[in-house]
């Protein structure tokens, strides 16, 4: 409603429809696809679905690390806590398999702007102090390099 | 390796190589993906102006590769802007960030209140 009156970014239905993980997730397997690249598998869950022991789960129509549980989060994976989490119209929950590198040496978040990579942090979650350390990044290491060492760790 | 960023070590044409290999991931990925979410809505995805790719590593028994693992588009989206104490490297981009979304911004903003001029 608010829409016709003054521009809003981003758009309300574009946040709807493509920022829900379900489609990013297919859009993402499609790249993937066409360049021959690993991907992390995904299922769509439904209510009453056996719930992956080693999967991460997640729900569409949610961000900034909300509505993720991962396999230790015990407490959280059983479908009374997943459908009392619904509320969003549309929303489903997604299994993904967990990809232990992530933990192992963390993400890089690329900031991209106009459609340019404006600047790259590196990210990775402290388990001792249960948080996130991060630096922005200057050099990277090369996949030769990261194959070396993930081979021989 | 300490660190999966920020090597010490390399020459300039490893590093250079490294960094190629990083960006081009994350550009054709990026110009697919505004390509199909364009596509779909029959118009310029909101990504053209902003976004953030997480990129992380996955292997299997015979690769590494880099992958997306998530991608955020709206205004809760952290930047990731504040700076560690601890970091000596560590030094705020909040204003690199502001000054380059708000022309980037305002050109969204007039080509979505003047459609059909260039």
């Amino acid at each position: 409603m608010l829409s016709r009156l003054v521009y809003i970014w981003p758009p309300a239905h574009h946040v709807n429809s493509l920022g829900s993980k379900q489609r990013l997730i297919h859009h993402l397997d499609v790249i993937a696809g066409q360049t021959s690249s690993l991907r992390p598998q995904s299922k769509i869950l439904k209510d009453g679905d056996p719930i992956p022991k080693d999967a991460v789960i997640k729900r569409t129509h949610s961000d900034c690390g909300d509505h993720v549980i991962m396999p230790t989060d015990l407490g959280d994976r059983n479908w009374d806590n997943l459908n009392d989490n619904l509320h969003i119209p549309g929303s489903v929950w997604i299994a993904q398999a967990l990809v232990p590198t992530l933990r192992k040496l963390g993400e890089w978040k690329v900031i991209l702007i106009g459609g340019q990579p404006l600047y790259t942090v590196h990210a990775k979650y402290n388990d001792v102090k249960a948080t996130w350390c991060w630096e922005p990044v200057d050099s990277f290491y090369s996949l030769d390099e990261f194959r070396y060492v993930l081979k021989n760790k | 390796m300490k660190s999966a960023s920020n090597p010490t070590e390399g020459d300039r044409d490893i590093r250079s190589h490294a960094e190629a290999e990083f960006m081009d991931f994350v550009l054709k990925t990026y110009r697919e993906l505004y390509k199909l979410e364009s596509r779909q809505i029959c118009g310029k995805s909101s990504i053209s102006v902003f976004c953030r790719f997480d990129i992380g590593l996955i292997q299997n028994e015979h690769n590494v590769q880099y992958f997306v693992n998530e991608v955020e588009r709206t205004q809760t989206a952290s930047l990731w802007t504040n700076p560690l104490k601890i970091s000596a490297t560590s030094r705020s981009r909040i204003g690199l960030f502001g000054s380059t979304f708000a022309n980037t911004f305002y050109k969204w903003l007039w080509e979505t209140s003047n459609p059909g001029f260039l």
